[in-house]
């Protein structure tokens, strides 16, 4: 039988055939599964902020100038959610609801997992179990063994734009309608739920454990404490403005962003104001702050670096940097890094302020930074991961 | 994305804004005249291009001041920073500004300025008023943020960005972030209130685009930002990719029911101004109409030698501006209606006026004056009142823009307001009896409203040349003309407008806005100065420099007797003295600018609402605003002509005829908008052995910046085509091969803004196949044509309802190796529209068309356009006639009068035509039929359509009646139509 050539339609409605079975397709392959899973330690920097206080510091030296170890494009953009450094993987949410895992060493994929149809706030590593907030698609957090690739169990509920959080065996979830609850992390049986205060209030700044304690800050100015295990109030205080990023503290003090220009600190035990750094301006915006060796950095919508007494709030420093800072800044042992809406990268020596080095990006900074052992991933629009290395001391081990 | 100086200015634009493209392509439409030159530089600051021409350097420095000033607050309250350099393309004045390619519609008075998507460039005009121009900046640069934020976060989402934030929100959030509530915002919110004009938030899309949005909008972001608080307002955007419905946007970010937002924003307005209005007075309660139909403004009173009164006027009743009159009683009661004494926008003396912007003025003989706009400037008209008859019109050199003009008492000389290619307002005077012109003020600051008074040794002013003026605020001032010393009237941080004398000279009359003791703006009133000084307040300005004083002297303290006259609800303008107890004024009351007559002012000036005591003495030194030029880092380079991609566009169909085509377009602009380049390539190849072919391909360019427009370029088409003008094609199905491939080159040059002449020429290679006919014909043809176009109507939302325009084209068209075509062609297209009544237009269409020659192309009729009832195109032939007519009418015209985008919802607006058409085609004898072409006989309709605007550009039409044949002597079943389209 002759074998008759394909006209070009013909070839032309094959091609299309063949592009909507890969997109069918496509989606369906995704999943999130690391194996061999190495055990998530104390090295590994799996929540926003690298522990439960935020203090969002780095361990190890990290001294610039960096080198661009690779670049990932994760497809989508960035929300506040903090990239996860565990062992040889990098974990990256995305405003698309994706979860990317990523070779730390290659930055080569390793997998990939949808979440809903955004996410905003950090996912949290615990266990081997990714706990991940949704903040749009009807989901409100979902735990996902990522040794297993499967979700162990999930929440619905309203949108989840805060990040999570983690303290003695409870995860602690704080929605857009301003409710908290508790849930045990290995079960997700609900453990304790605080209402609303109003109907109004929404909570978009990541809880943070304070002592066996969890603050959580709302969009009205209230900051609440609770006891972790029964959800009862400690304190609560009313803070001059709304708060829309993470707090932090140094166990004594807890350091609050808000967003008119107050960055107010209060007392641990009582929620009493020790200090305000009152800006001039009141449409200034902070960004959440980090805390390292008694000193907090925090960065302003008006692209200035701070680096403030935690003790008094007195600023020694302050520093241009990134025309507009949305980002958190990560400090280091003698430089803060901080990521600017201006697409650069910038380190400025934690003692004096004086910009060190710096480094052009695709994009603008919007998300925290995590950093491990000379490792520093940095999240810029419109959908690159950057990993940079120190010069010379970068090293892996692959278990 | 347009901000509006003038509230009714931006009412009017949607409905004065003509289509500009009529140059280019279609038969019809106003020019767009580029008279100047402009030498553009750039000025390069931190993040902008600040595009202007030398002659305004310093406020284009204030402007780069302005632009980095908005846009260091700006990214804190947006937490976002521009990654992109912002194009801001300055010009000194409206009239420059109308001027501009980078919008091809016309750009009506009122517009402060406009931010477009295609290159984010930000257009803005000053006016004189430096304050006005620094908040048009704010207002720009918040759209330049809120569209570069909202695609961020979409592009983050991976949401297309086929949704957007709408109109009521960007345009409020711009108002509200670009400064204070001023007091037009006052002004509209407590009209819309007090005469329960308000939309509510669920029906606030019916006034997207109006004054009222813009205010009603700003209200909202604030309430939003107090009852929410502001983080809400970036929220919304930040939450737009979750859905495209906004309402549920707002819901979810404001957590309530968007209903009960709705009523919470109601009532949160409801508490500020109703409290308010037990003390106030509204003007149709306090003084008589005059003028109360359609936009009036700018009164002027004058009693005629034999005892006649009237009253003149700017006012717009049927979409045109004119002058209107009307005559008073004793009682100065108006006796009849306003008639028109100068009929305007329709001529090139009389090219446009300033509604709300130029006051006009009649001297004690009866001479008024007033400003139009006239070619490339304002000039002065004077037009005898007493002999009723159109005087001299003053020109000037050098000035762009010309206000309020103000007679001398002795009736020889004009002063006025004007702003030249600085872009400031400075005060002139011009003798008419020896054509010089003085300069009196000459400095950034904004003098306006000029008044002479009636002993003729003093102009009194209003200007922001008061201390207070760095706030904003405006005091009125006398000219001294003897010493050249300016001297304050009034002082304080108010808004003091619009300056008249007493007859006898004892007093000034003039408007002020204040605010209350909420810090609002409450409404502007009348007051009354008493100008008999005992003492003469120290100048602010001597004579010998016209330089401001440091610190007046304050050798004792002098003080003014201000008196308040009027406690409004909203807001008066422009009042002036109609005899020694009366003063007519424009008033605003239920969207509505109507004039007005104050009585008994004897009364209200022995019992004022208010007296005040003024201190003029110790007022403040200069102020200036900040500039940002080339010794603060920015840099100042020429501009150089660089292209960017405006437009791709590709392709792909399939036809079973057709088989499969495709194609793409691109065109690339330089960021003035002066220059295109055009490049399509298109495919419709059948197989592999027609691509080459089939290829067509065309690139063109055109250039507007010059008065006269010049495109050209070349094409090469070819393939299989259909085309029923071709007089060789097969008649019913008329498919034939051609290649052609040349040149062409077009010239429009504009006479005025209603007349051109174009001119095209074209020179192509034609190799023609018509395989059914046997027909094999090759050509290299010219083609020369030359049309004369007049168009002044005035649209509707349907179509044309005022007016006329006509096209007379002449052509030829040979084969200049063969000699296989030739032929002339000629076409005269006449359509006149005659205003019945308000709402009703009786429209006429005359058409001739002649191809006559060798292979000449047939003309075309049919379908809804014209013949209707008739299949589209259908009617062909070399020489034809047509004429129609139709009487269009209303039949649901609702509250489109003042809010005119209600129309696109298709509530309002619902219009009627009865219509007759006749037309007969030929080839060869008038009376010899060819069945295929409808040829030789006069055909016809009669009957009943239906229109409708929908979205504010794309109109429904619904026809249906009998369609008539052979001279009109048969008549077939009733005909129904749909299809869509202008009216003619």
């Amino acid at each position: 039988m002759a074998r008759v050539a394909p006209s070009p339609a013909g070839i032309a409605v094959r091609a299309v055939g063949l592009a909507l079975c890969a997109l069918l397709a496509g989606p369906g392959c995704r999943t999130l599964r690391i194996s061999p899973a190495p055990p998530v330690t104390s090295a590994d920097w799996v929540t926003e902020g690298d522990a439960p206080a935020r203090h969002g510091s780095a361990a190890g030296r990290l001294t610039p100038p960096l080198q661009e170890a690779w670049v990932y494009n994760a497809h989508a953009g960035f929300g506040t959610a903090s990239p996860l450094i565990w062992q040889h993987v990098v974990f990256v949410a995305t405003r698309k609801g994706e979860v990317h895992a990523i070779d730390r060493m290659t930055g080569k994929k390793r997998g990939t997992k949808a979440f809903g149809d955004a996410i905003e706030g950090s996912p949290v590593l615990h266990d081997h179990v990714l706990y991940v907030p949704s903040a749009w698609g009807g989901r409100a957090v979902t735990a996902y063994d990522v040794r297993t690739g499967t979700t162990r169990w999930r929440i619905d509920g309203p949108p989840v734009e805060a990040g999570l959080l983690v303290v003695d065996g409870r995860l602690i979830v704080a929605d857009v309608t301003g409710a908290v609850r508790a849930f045990d992390a290995a079960s997700g049986q609900g453990l304790w739920e605080r209402p609303p205060d109003d109907g109004r209030s929404g909570i978009f700044a990541t809880p943070l454990a304070v002592e066996g304690h969890v603050l959580v800050a709302d969009d009205r100015g209230h900051a609440v404490l609770l006891e972790a295990a029964t959800g009862a109030v400690r304190w609560t205080h009313r803070l001059p403005a709304p708060v829309y990023r993470t707090p932090v503290t140094d166990g004594r003090r807890i350091f609050v962003p808000t967003t008119r220009g107050r960055f107010v600190a209060l007392d641990a035990r009582d929620g009493r104001p020790l200090w305000t750094h009152t800006e001039p301006d009141t449409t200034v915006r902070f960004t959440a702050p980090a805390y390292r060796d008694g000193a907090v950095f925090v960065g302003t919508s008006d692209g200035r670096l701070l680096r403030l007494a935690a003790a008094t709030g007195e600023v020694r420093w302050e520093a241009p940097a990134g025309e507009s800072l949305v980002a958190t800044p990560l400090p280091a042992e003698d430089v803060v890094y901080v990521g600017g809406m201006d697409r650069r990268l910038y380190a400025l020596d934690t003692r004096t302020g004086e910009r060190v080095w710096s480094v052009e990006l695709e994009g603008r900074v919007k998300s925290p930074m995590a950093a491990r052992d000379g490792f520093l991933v940095v999240l810029a629009e419109p959908r690159f991961v950057y990993a940079f290395t120190t010069a010379t001391t970068y090293a892996v081990v692959d278990p | 994305m347009f901000s509006s100086r003038s509230p009714v200015l931006a009412v009017l634009m949607l409905a004065l804004a003509l289509p500009a493209y009529g140059q280019y392509g279609f038969h019809f439409g106003r020019n767009k005249i580029q008279y100047e030159d402009f030498d553009w530089h750039i000025l390069k600051t931190e993040h902008f291009d600040i595009y202007y021409y030398p002659e305004m350097q310093a406020l284009a420095e204030h402007g780069a001041h302005f632009a980095e000033e908005a846009y260091e607050e700006l990214k804190s309250k947006f937490n976002f920073a521009l990654n992109h350099r912002v194009p801001i393309i300055f010009y000194s004045s409206n009239i420059h500004f109308k001027q501009t390619n980078i919008t091809p519609g016309f750009i009506p008075d009122g517009v402060g300025g406009f931010f477009e998507f295609l290159k984010g460039r930000v257009v803005i005009p000053a006016n004189g008023n430096i304050h006005r121009f620094r908040r048009v900046i704010r207002h720009e640069m918040v759209h330049v943020f809120t569209y570069a934020k909202v695609l961020r976060e979409l592009r983050d989402h991976r949401v297309a960005p086929d949704r957007f934030l709408p109109l009521w929100f960007t345009e409020g959030l711009a108002e509200y972030w670009s400064g204070e509530p001023d007091y037009q915002h006052e002004m509209v919110l407590r009209d819309a209130l007090y005469s329960n004009w308000l939309v509510p938030l669920e029906n606030i899309y019916r006034i997207a685009g109006t004054y009222q949005m813009y205010k009603q909008g700003e209200a909202l972001c604030r309430f939003i930002s107090e009852r929410y608080g502001e983080e809400k307002l970036l929220q919304l955007m930040e939450n737009l990719y979750k859905t495209r419905d906004f309402n549920e946007v707002m819901e979810l970010t404001l957590r309530e029911d968007f209903l009960d937002i709705a009523d919470a924003w109601d009532a949160w307005l409801k508490a500020r101004y109703y409290p308010e209005l037990e003390e106030l007075e509204l003007p149709t309660r306090l003084a008589q109409g005059i003028s109360v139909q359609g936009f009036n403004s700018k009164p002027a009173y004058y009693a005629f030698r034999d005892g006649r009164r009237r009253v003149y006027f700017m006012g717009n009743r049927t979409g045109y501006t004119n002058v209107y009159q009307v005559e008073l009683d004793s009682t100065l009661a108006p006796v009849g209606e306003p008639e028109v004494l100068i009929h305007g926008e329709r001529t090139d003396r009389f090219e446009a006026f300033h509604l709300f912007e130029s006051r006009i003025s009649i001297s004690r003989d009866g001479r008024l004056a007033f400003v139009t706009k006239s070619g490339e400037q304002d000039v002065i008209h004077v037009y005898d009142l007493e002999a009723d008859e159109l005087g001299p019109t003053y020109r000037f050199e050098g000035l762009i823009a010309v206000y309020s003009p103000t007679w001398s008492p002795d009736g020889t000389r004009l002063a006025f307001a004007s702003i030249d290619r600085s872009g400031f307002a400075d005060l002139y005077v011009y003798d008419t009896e020896t054509g010089l012109t003085q300069r009196l003020t000459a400095d950034s600051y904004d003098d306006r409203d000029p008044s002479w008074s009636p002993d003729g040794t003093r102009i009194a002013f209003a200007s922001d040349r008061t201390a207070l003026g760095h706030g904003d605020a405006y005091n009125l001032f006398t000219y001294d003309l003897t010493t050249g010393q300016i001297r304050y009237v009034t002082y304080g941080d108010h808004h003091d407008f619009s300056p008249r004398w007493s007859p006898d000279g004892n007093y000034l009359l003039f408007t002020s806005a204040r605010r209350d003791s909420t810090g609002r703006f409450g409404g502007q009133n009348i007051w009354v100065a008493d100008m008999r000084d005992a003492v003469d307040p120290p100048p602010v300005v001597a004579s010998a420099d016209l330089l401001p004083l440091d610190s007046p002297p304050t050798a004792g303290v002098v003080t003014r007797p201000l008196r308040q006259l009027t406690n409004l609800t909203t807001v008066a303008y422009d009042p002036v003295w109609a005899g020694p107890d009366a003063i007519v004024f424009t008033s605003f009351e239920g969207m509505r600018f109507t004039i007005r007559r104050l009585a008994d002012v004897d009364s209200l000036m022995a019992f004022p609402k208010r007296r005040e005591q003024v201190r003029l003495a110790g007022a403040g030194p200069h102020w200036s605003f900040e500039r940002l030029g080339s010794e603060d880092g920015a840099e100042r380079a020429p501009y150089r002509r660089k292209y960017n991609l405006d437009v791709a566009q590709g392709q792909v169909g399939q036809n079973p005829f057709w088989g499969t085509t495709g194609g793409a377009a691109v065109v690339f602009s330089d960021m003035l908008g002066n220059d295109y380049w055009y490049a399509t390539l298109y495919n419709t190849a059948e197989s592999r052995d027609d691509f080459l072919r089939s290829l067509n391909v065309a690139v063109s360019r055109v250039q507007l910046q010059r008065r006269a427009n010049i495109a050209y370029g070349a094409y090469r088409f070819g393939g299989r085509r259909y085309d029923i003008t071709d007089p060789d094609a097969p008649r019913t199905f008329p498919v034939f091969w051609e290649t052609v491939y040349g040149g062409y080159g077009a010239v429009s040059y504009p006479i005025s803004m209603f007349r051109r002449i174009e001119l095209t020429t074209s020179l192509s290679w034609s190799d023609k196949e018509v395989p059914f006919r046997q027909i094999d014909r090759q050509a290299l043809l010219l083609s020369n044509a030359l049309s004369l176009v007049h168009d002044n109507a005035l649209y509707g939302m349907n179509g044309p309802v005022d007016g006329w325009r006509t096209n007379l084209t002449v052509g030829y068209t040979t084969d200049v190796l063969y000699s296989n075509v030739s032929y002339v062609s000629a076409m005269a297209d006449v359509r006149h529209y005659w205003r019945l009544g308000r709402y009703l237009t009786l429209a006429s269409w005359v058409l001739g068309r002649i191809n006559s020659g060798r292979e000449a192309r047939l003309w075309v009729l049919g379908g809804s356009w014209d013949l209707r009832g008739h299949r589209l195109f259908s009617i062909r032939g070399t020489k034809m006639w047509f004429t129609s007519h139709e009487l269009r009418f209303p039949i649901l015209t609702a509250p489109s009068a003042f809010i005119p985008v209600l129309a696109p919802f298709g509530i309002a607006n619902l219009r009627g035509a009865l219509f007759f058409d006749a037309a007969h085609a030929w080839n060869e004898g008038y009376d010899v039929r060819e069945s295929q072409l409808l040829t030789g006989e006069t055909r016809g309709a009669a009957g009943l359509g239906f229109r409708i605007n929908l979205f504010g550009g794309f109109v429904l039409r619904y026809d249906l009646g009998y369609r008539f044949s052979d001279g009109f002597r048969q008549r077939s079943d009733l005909f129904r139509q749909f299809f869509f389209g202008w009216d003619f």
